[in-house]
């Protein structure tokens, strides 16, 4: 039992925090353009636009309106293994129950508002269902988390 | 003691031995061409070839490096209100930076990507995240000149499934 419960939370955490290795990830977007019709931030390398992206995580949503290049990119660091820290905090709650039709497990993960976005866009591209997440924005002293 | 560094259009610039050191990729060069700073010989028979780098930027990175030659070490912190770590852009590096296009601005990050100068790329990284920040999709489309391919049918799609993002 022990080795099956380790088991299947190994991939689901391995899903969420390292999603590329079970998605395929799209390095080019699926445009059809001029390459001179291309604006310069368009053309920068994709290590430039993260790092800029990397800097501004709250502003994912309305860079992927912008275009279907940018939308790319901001898509393929969402599904990223390696962006900036997002979780603080990772609570698992339950799943020891002997009742064999009570194994739920609540998984509670903490971070900062800013890096939200980035990583409900992670989760929705992983294909998760928005119906068993619910988000939570409490003040702290200093800091805003979720 | 001096480096001579040579550019993609042949241009030598002759710095500082420390300046040269702050690009990561310039010092490794360096090392691999058995030049040190005690060796005047060898500074003054090689020179580090940056086939990536016009002059024009180099003039640019040097004038950085020229101002931060002497600084320690910084360490990134916290000190956003929402607690957003961020690269803290000093005002000297602002004034530095705002005069520049943002093709130069970019060209600029590509340099100090390249050259491995930390400090810079992060200085230029940060400032046009902050010229992202808080701008809705059609003032950054406008502002960086994007031609917006996207059809109305997939906007309306993308702010479907983004405002969960959003709520």
């Amino acid at each position: 039992f022990v080795e099956t419960w380790c088991s299947s939370w190994f991939l689901f955490i391995r899903k969420l925090f390292f999603p590329t290795t079970m998605i395929e990830r799209r390095l080019l977007p699926d445009v059809d353009r001029d390459l001179d019709s291309f604006s310069i931030i368009e053309k920068l390398p994709c290590d430039l636009v993260r790092q800029i992206i990397e800097c501004t995580p709250e502003s994912v949503c309305n860079l992927r309106l912008t275009s279907r290049t940018l939308r790319a990119r901001v898509d393929e660091l969402a599904q990223s293994r390696a962006t900036i820290p997002l979780a603080k905090q990772i609570t698992f709650v339950g799943g020891l129950s002997s009742d064999k039709y009570d194994k739920r497990i609540d998984i509670s993960i903490l971070m900062l508002v800013c890096n939200s976005m980035l990583f409900e866009l992670r989760l929705r591209e992983s294909g998760f269902d928005k119906r068993q997440i619910t988000k939570h924005v409490r003040e702290y002293p200093e800091t805003t988390c979720m | 003691p001096n480096v001579k560094l040579v550019t993609s259009d042949n241009e030598e610039f002759v710095v500082d031995f420390r300046i040269a050191k702050m690009s990561v990729t310039v010092s490794r060069l360096m090392e691999a061409m058995n030049m040190s700073e005690t060796d005047d010989a060898s500074l003054l028979s090689n020179s580090i070839p940056l086939p990536n780098v016009t002059k024009a930027v180099m003039a640019r990175v040097i004038e950085w490096c020229e101002k931060h030659k002497n600084d320690e070490p910084k360490e990134e912190k916290e000190n956003d209100k929402r607690g957003r770590t961020t690269h803290v852009v000093s005002d000297w590096d602002k004034e530095f930076l705002k005069n520049d296009e943002f093709g130069r601005l970019c060209q600029l990050m590509g340099a100090a990507n390249y050259l491995e100068i930390k400090g810079l790329f992060n200085d230029i990284s940060q400032t046009i995240a902050n010229m992202i920040h808080g701008k809705k999709s059609d003032e950054i489309a406008e502002m960086f000149n994007i031609h917006c391919d996207l059809t109305e049918a997939e906007k309306k799609e993308i702010r479907k499934k983004t405002a969960w993002c959003e709520d």
